[in-house]
């Protein structure tokens, strides 16, 4: 699995690349927290196009990153769902609790400027 | 017809295996011809019973988990089983959003996305014998649909 990060602006941008699973979620969750702890982002957007699959183990450090993040006052959103993980993020209800949205350009406009989402219910 | 319809993967409970394991089922499972979303679905829950056997089953030790897989003309049949420590209240443990770690971020839907991806989940287990976990579904081939 490939984690690329990036700063744009206060946004920490985490692309993901490969498979989001058990073993590849441990890596994801110790390298966005490093990150996070080294400059303190008020916002964090995951970019999900690279993902060719996704379980529930992916689900829960998503989560876990949103809860964290949330609980310090910032914001994350999910963007760019690709059609092999849709229906986890669906049946799991990540859909439900971190707002999600097609393009990254929306999400960052959401993140910087407060924008809401077309939430999907 | 000489066809094979069975296959056997035993495995250490190390999560580099969990890639591994639904690869090899997803692959096995080809030969009915199934659609992408249909082994997306098969990859899923291979995936998700193999983690909890990795999780729960075993812990901090490292120990065997079989993957078996039978095809019964177009019903695909998939066990993991373990040796490991075994589920007290299976009942408790299929509930959405129940995790026994929430210490670990488990998000507790594994038997939730087993039971949605699958036609149809079974968990036997006792505890300190292990656990055996049995899904099954029914491939709705593409081709089947052309030919009739």
């Amino acid at each position: 699995m490939k984690i690329e990060m990036e700063q744009h602006r206060a946004v920490l941008l985490v692309r993901l690349t490969g498979e989001l699973d058990h073993h590849h979620a441990e890596q994801m969750r110790e390298q966005v927290d490093r990150e996070i702890a080294r400059h303190p982002s008020r916002a964090v957007l995951f970019n999900l196009r690279g993902l060719t699959f996704m379980d529930s183990s992916g689900v829960g450090a998503l989560l876990g990153r949103y809860r964290k993040i949330d609980a310090a006052g910032g914001r994350v959103a999910v963007c760019e769902v690709p059609d092999a993980i849709s229906r986890i993020t669906e049946i799991s209800g990540l859909a439900r609790i971190i707002p999600f949205f097609n393009r990254e350009a929306d999400a960052l406009r959401y993140l910087l400027l407060g924008v809401p989402s077309k939430r999907r219910l | 017809m000489g066809t094979s319809t069975f296959m056997k993967l035993e495995i250490e409970s190390l999560s580099e295996n969990e890639s591994f394991a639904r690869v090899v089922v997803a692959a096995f499972a080809a030969r009915l011809d199934p659609t992408l979303e249909e082994i997306s679905d098969i990859k899923t829950a291979v995936s998700e019973a193999v983690t909890n056997a990795i999780i729960h089953a075993y812990e901090d030790r490292v120990g065997l988990i079989s993957v078996r897989a039978y095809i019964d003309g177009n019903v695909l049949t998939v066990e993991v089983e373990d040796w490991g420590v075994g589920i007290e209240d299976v009942e408790k443990a299929r509930q959405p959003l129940y995790t026994s770690k929430p210490e670990l971020e488990r998000s507790g839907m594994g038997f939730t996305i087993m039971e949605n991806f699958m036609d149809k989940l079974t968990v036997r287990s006792a505890p300190g014998q292990g656990t055996l976990v049995t899904m099954v579904k029914e491939i709705r081939s593409k081709s089947r649909v052309k030919e009739y």
